[in-house]
């Protein structure tokens, strides 16, 4: 009898509040939460237009002209907070306003993103490559705004948009809807321009830059101590100083008619963190050699997919989520960005591929600090940018008057991905077999990244912030 | 995505709902059954019945919280799983739990013809536990409503097992008496 009651009083017990679900769920995704496990990430992308004509130069550097009107956001809320609900109801109807865009606005970035992707991580073998696909669309939609005529028209079609008006509507949106500054994440898309004293520019075009692009302008002395500590200064900032080196070696030249920073720094904390003390150390098969790497380990329920030359399992992040994609034997990371399957996978089907499935998933992830620095235009120009870079046909009238000759000299872009754990300690590590790409077993699979592999790091839009190939964790 | 986009997806009967579903709530609700359940065979099988159940239920119902309307769904599904279970005898875990909410149960009963509704009871449930401590109520959730294990849930909050189970003698303690005193028939 009493047992009967007991179990009456358990089906009771499915009526309690939300709230205390929510205050008590063993996992919260976006509720504060201790956590040891960080991902840090950040890109910079410079264009600099270049007037062959010297100019005379006189003036200070740095100057702020412009600034952008970022949105406000509540801060994230204080888990040990008196307020704790109030803060997190504003914290969360911020966050919502942030990430509530038209519908559809990322449609046709798609296409973008699978014709650039594989041509950004192109490059050296054997060595890692980062970027960050989202900083390069930015950078080229507010180049597309400094150009006209042909130029920018070849801009547009890249970046698949039948006109500047859409793209501005495309580009703000894209824009907010990665935007999150609340103390506990930080993802901003900044922009920066620096502009010679000695030019006058169009201040409409700076100022649409700032409504739509959130862009600052900065004017000043090119070449300058001044001006390249200012440059400095506000990459560091905006990178929070991971790419501090690549950063230095950015200078202008004192024929720079105008430069653009295009950056993103991304932190965020796993939802499901590593457990502490289960990392140990053990083999990565680089193209290079063998090397011992530490290695993550976590059980849990999760989907599994696969196709003909891959396998893949994502992890996610309080902000977004983190793919990684294992060629199967014989193929390379290379392989597979060469592999149309594989593209439409990363850039956001996997919720409907076929080939997948939800099962036991021991992750087994080296922890990496993955840089690399690349030289855009001559990816740009097998993409169809060309104008841009030829003083015989590039055309920045919307930029300034005296544009005559200016083109784009060179575009860098820069980018670090790194995936930590503090406070490592070691518990016995089982050597696993790495799986071979395809239909896993019926109840568990191990998911091991013990040789070069692809990653891919998406915010809540499921828009790709960085990805990058690990050849050497 | 947005919990809105998901059942938006629903209204419009579009089978990614589920998928959409599964890739954000597949893990929470993948425990919540495994907390009752203890098998991951049965677990599967109920979180899959979970989306059919959200699939009839929405529309009409559109739930204020998604995340908690899947996990009521979960576990009523998993408390069905279990009563077979139990019947069985496979779930030690289960009886462990009911085992404990036995000592919720008033002892005194005014009206032994009146049983009161299941959802008059999850009431005064609620009542309780807005009174009670915000981390006495969290270890009370996690352990009855999610099926934590003592250790679980005690690391949850940062405690020991120990200081859990002497916390929650003290919670159902309090419950019993609270029920008594509301006059509540199970």
């Amino acid at each position: 009898m009493k047992r009967e009651k007991a179990k009456r009083l358990n089906r009771a017990l499915q009526e309690i509040d939300d709230a205390y679900l929510e205050e008590a769920a063993p996992r919260a995704s976006g509720k504060p939460r201790r956590s040891v496990w960080l991902a840090a990430a950040a890109a910079v992308l410079c264009l600099a237009l270049i007037l062959p004509a010297a100019l005379s130069r006189h003036g200070a550097g740095g100057l702020l002209i412009a600034a952008p009107d970022y949105p406000s956001m509540a801060p994230y809320p204080k888990e040990d907070s008196l307020f704790f609900d109030s803060q997190y109801t504003a914290w969360s109807r911020d966050l919502r306003t942030q990430t509530h865009q038209p519908a559809g606005y990322a449609d046709g970035l798609e296409a973008f993103f699978s014709q650039s992707i594989p041509v950004l991580l192109t490059g050296e073998a054997g060595e890692n490559r980062v970027c960050s696909p989202l900083t390069v669309y930015m950078a080229l939609a507010v180049s597309a705004e400094l150009a006209n005529g042909e130029s920018r028209q070849q801009l547009l079609s890249l970046l698949g948009v039948e006109s500047i008006e859409a793209l501005r509507a495309q580009a703000k949106a894209v824009w907010n809807s990665n935007y999150r500054d609340d103390g506990a994440v930080k993802r901003v898309l900044a922009s920066a321009l620096w502009l010679s004293d000695d030019v006058d520019y169009v201040p409409e075009t700076l100022q649409r830059l700032a409504d739509t692009y959130y862009a600052s302008s900065y004017r000043g002395e090119m070449g300058s101590a001044a001006m390249n500590d200012a440059l400095h200064r506000w990459l560091n900032e905006q990178t929070d100083g991971l790419l501090e080196e690549q950063a230095a070696d950015l200078e202008l030249d004192p024929r720079t008619l105008l430069a653009l920073t295009t950056t993103v720094a991304f932190r965020c904390k796993w939802v499901e963190t590593f457990p502490v003390g289960a990392t140990k150390q053990g083999v990565f098969h680089s193209p290079d050699g063998d090397r011992d790497v530490d290695y993550m380990r976590r059980t849990m329920s999760d989907v599994y997919y696969w196709g003909a030359h891959f396998s893949a399992v994502s992890h996610r992040l309080e902000d977004g989520e983190m793919w990684f994609l294992l060629p199967g034997e014989g193929a390379s990371p290379e392989d597979l960005l060469r592999d149309d399957e594989v593209m439409a996978f990363l850039l956001g089907r996997s919720a409907e591929w076929e080939n997948q499935k939800y099962l036991t998933v021991n992750k087994i992830l080296p922890k990496f600090d993955a840089a690399s620095d690349i030289d855009l235009i001559e990816g740009l120009k097998l993409l169809g940018v060309t104008d841009v870079f030829d003083s015989n046909w590039a055309d920045f009238s919307p930029t300034a008057a005296s544009n005559e000759g200016a083109f784009f000299s060179q575009i860098k872009h820069a980018a670090r991905v790194s995936v930590d754990e503090e406070g490592c300690a070691a518990v016995a590590f089982t050597a696993l077999i790495a799986p071979e790409a395809g239909m896993p077993p019926d109840e568990e699979v191990d998911f091991i990244l013990d040789r070069p592999f692809l990653f891919l790091i998406t915010g809540q839009d499921g828009l790709p912030l960085f990805t990058g190939i690990v050849n050497r964790p | 995505m947005e919990d809105s986009g998901i059942i938006h997806l629903f209204f419009a009967r579009a089978e990614q709902a589920l998928s959409e579903t599964r890739r954000k709530y597949g893990t929470y609700l993948d425990q919540v059954a495994y907390g009752i359940l203890r098998s991951r065979r049965d677990v599967e099988e109920v979180v899959n019945d979970t989306y059919l159940g959200a699939w009839n239920a929405i529309p009409p119902q559109i739930p204020a919280s998604l995340k908690c309307f899947l996990a009521q769904i979960a576990r009523n599904l998993a408390l069905n799983r279990l009563d077979y279970l139990t019947a069985a005898k496979r779930a030690r875990h289960a009886e462990a739990l009911l085992s404990e909410l036995e000592d919720c149960v008033p002892d005194r009963s005014s009206n032994p013809a009146l049983v009161w509704e299941t959802r008059e009871i999850g009431r005064a449930v609620n009542r309780f536990l807005s009174d009670l401590e915000p981390r006495r109520r969290t270890l009370f959730v996690a352990r009855y409503f999610y099926g934590r294990t003592l250790a679980e849930a005690a690391e949850q909050l940062g405690i020991t097992p120990r200081q859990a189970k002497y916390q929650l003698s003290l919670v159902r303690a309090a419950l019993k008496t609270y029920l008594e005193q509301e006059g509540i028939e199970l």
